[in-house]
């Protein structure tokens, strides 16, 4: 083992329901973010080589939001129907309620003003697998560290633990009932996060 | 801010705007393309993303955890919890649907997929079931929105026809009565040994009001729960028909009680209305209530009816025509069945 660290993972991950044998989600979580205006900037022109969805956990503010948006992301990149261009633009816009993709990306990914940003990968075990069979001396849980070493040099901030805690820590609930429309007698029988998740899930009905 | 505000504002109803005129064109394009040969050729992936997700089963689950074993990411033991828990588990199989228990997002789960009805033209099957689905859907949250507890969504997929929702763990009011029923019953037994060497109690005025139906009373027990049944019911029913959702099958099998807080959820909103709610559609609602709790399960379902009809009757705000309504199906449904 040549890791410089050995403190335990912050980052975690999640199988993706129906494709667990194929995809894997990913978030680390970083907070006092001093460079957030350069980092959207590099997002916009592809100047970053890693594929990220920058996300606000201001509104994205629990795992399960940015599950379901991303499973809905795969389900439309499967069925060839995706809205924006890639995957992981995909996933943003689908954490919002509404289908207008400007509004979805100032409320629900991170911005030049972010200080705390939540970082969604999604990793393709199946690419990853061609890294392990054309002999590359690294094995697929190296390369793994390897592209978050990378975001970790990118992005200037204090790496926390992405926990559901530490998650909800960021939450500012005003703008999240705002955003989704949620309202006190909902809020009676149902947790922010179920009304939340109930928006994204049946976007298409609504 | 204030002027942050005005602009959000001014830009959601240019959106809202923007939203209905794109879905007119999509509605346009959808009745223009729509073949037989379309529909067939949705019939054959279809279901794919719903089976990916049932199917993850046993399995593929070994496999998994197989390769898995040199990831030492920290979740691997939730990941192997939840792929565990998955299981192709159905049900329940009725006319219109059948209800798959799954997990989802890690959470326990049902899936509610509507069929194809082979003996329908495939278009006007697909749009009909379509159609039934999302009406299906939008009640489901329309009913949360209103506070009313029922299963909350987490995924609607139009191409299988299914709604993803929690799962109530528990049982359905119908088995709940039952078994109290059972219960009531054995007590009985015991009871009427004691009366042979005891006097007999006097009934009280709230024991002949509680069980019309019936000559002995309910256990305390048994009416506690009962009245307290009969309250959640009836706020339930009485917030729907505030907020102008009909449920259209409100029988005791469309009520789950959650086995660990032991209040009632309801479910199944395929038959249910949410545009033009008349007071007839309220009096049904009442009426098949009514009929379910009292004809099938005596005591312990008229003392709910009847817990029920006095709440509903001070909760809801159109109670007052709806029952003279409800009065009048009521009447009808009686000298129906002296017909017949
Ligand atoms: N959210 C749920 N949680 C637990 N069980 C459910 C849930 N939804 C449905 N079921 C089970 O499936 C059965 C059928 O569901 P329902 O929606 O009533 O379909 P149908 O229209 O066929 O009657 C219910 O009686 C209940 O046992
Ligand atoms: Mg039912």
């Amino acid at each position: 083992m040549t890791e410089t660290t050995t403190t335990t993972h912050k980052h975690q991950t999640f199988p993706v329901d129906g494709f667990e044998n194929d995809f894997t989600l990913e978030l680390m979580l970083f907070e006092q973010v001093t460079n957030a205006k350069e980092i959207s900037d590099s997002i916009k022109s592809g100047s970053f080589d890693v594929e990220v969805a920058l996300m606000n956990p201001k509104t994205i503010f629990t795992e399960n939001i940015v599950r379901l948006a991303t499973f809905k992301a795969i389900a439309s990149m499967e069925t060839k129907c995706m809205v924006t261009r890639t995957l992981h633009s995909e996933i943003i816009f689908n954490a919002s309620p509404k289908t207008n993709i400007n509004e979805a990306f100032r409320r629900f990914g991170a911005g030049p003003d972010s200080t705390a940003i939540l970082v969604a990968r999604v990793c393709d075990k199946k690419k990853e697998q061609i890294v392990v069979d054309t002999g590359n001396s690294s094995n697929s849980s190296n390369s793994e560290e390897h592209i978050r070493e990378k975001v970790r040099k990118w992005i200037d901030g204090k790496e926390i633990a992405a926990t559901r805690e530490n998650l909800q820590r960021f939450a500012d609930t005003n703008a999240i009932k705002k955003y989704y429309k949620i309202d006190a007698a909902e809020l009676k029988i149902a947790s922010l996060e179920d009304g939340v998740l109930m928006r994204i899930g049946a976007r298409e009905v609504i | 801010m204030d002027i942050d505000d005005k602009e959000e504002e001014e830009e959601e109803q240019r959106e809202e705007k923007e939203e209905t005129t794109t879905r007119k064109t999509k509605t346009k394009t959808k009745t223009r393309t729509t073949t037989i040969d379309d529909a067939v050729e949705v019939d054959q992936d279809d279901e794919h993303l719903l089976q990916r997700i049932l199917h993850y089963n046993n399995n593929n689950n070994n496999n998994n955890n197989n390769n898995n074993n040199n990831n030492n990411d920290g979740n691997d033991e939730n990941r192997r919890r939840e792929e565990q828990e998955k299981r192709l588990h159905l049900l329940s199989q009725g006319a219109e649907a059948r209800v798959f228990s799954t997990t989802f997002l890690g959470k326990p789960c049902v899936v509610k997929q509507r069929f194809r009805k082979k003996y329908r033209h495939p278009v006007l099957d697909q749009k009909l079931t379509r159609s039934r689905l999302f009406a299906e859907c939008r009640s489901l949250m329309k009913a949360r929105i209103l506070g009313v507890q029922a299963p909350t969504v987490l995924f609607v997929d139009k191409r299988s026809s299914s709604i993803f929702m929690e799962r109530v763990e528990g049982k359905s009011l119908k088995e709940v009565l039952k078994s109290i029923a059972a219960e009531e019953d054995e007590e009985g037994e015991e009871k009427k040994e004691e009366e042979k060497t005891t006097p007999p109690r006097n009934a009280t005025a709230e024991d002949a009001t509680a069980a019309p139906s019936s000559s002995s009373p309910l256990s305390s027990s048994a009416h506690r729960r009962a009245v307290k049944y009969g309250r959640e019911i009836g706020l339930i029913v009485s917030k729907l028909h505030d907020g102008n959702i009909t449920h259209g099958d409100l029988t005791t099998s469309n009520f789950l009680v959650h086995a660990q807080t032991d209040s009632i959820y309801v479910i199944d909103f395929g038959l249910s209305k949410t545009q033009i709610v008349g007071e007839e559609d309220i009096g049904v609602d009442l009426y098949v209530l009514e009929r379910s709790l009292v004809s099938a399960h005596s005591r312990e379902g008229a003392r709910v009816w009847q817990e029920c009809l006095r709440t509903w009757k001070e909760t809801c705000g159109k109670s007052k025509e709806a029952f003279k309504r409800y009065e009048e199906v009521r009447a009808r449904g009686r000298k129906r069945s002296m017909v017949g």
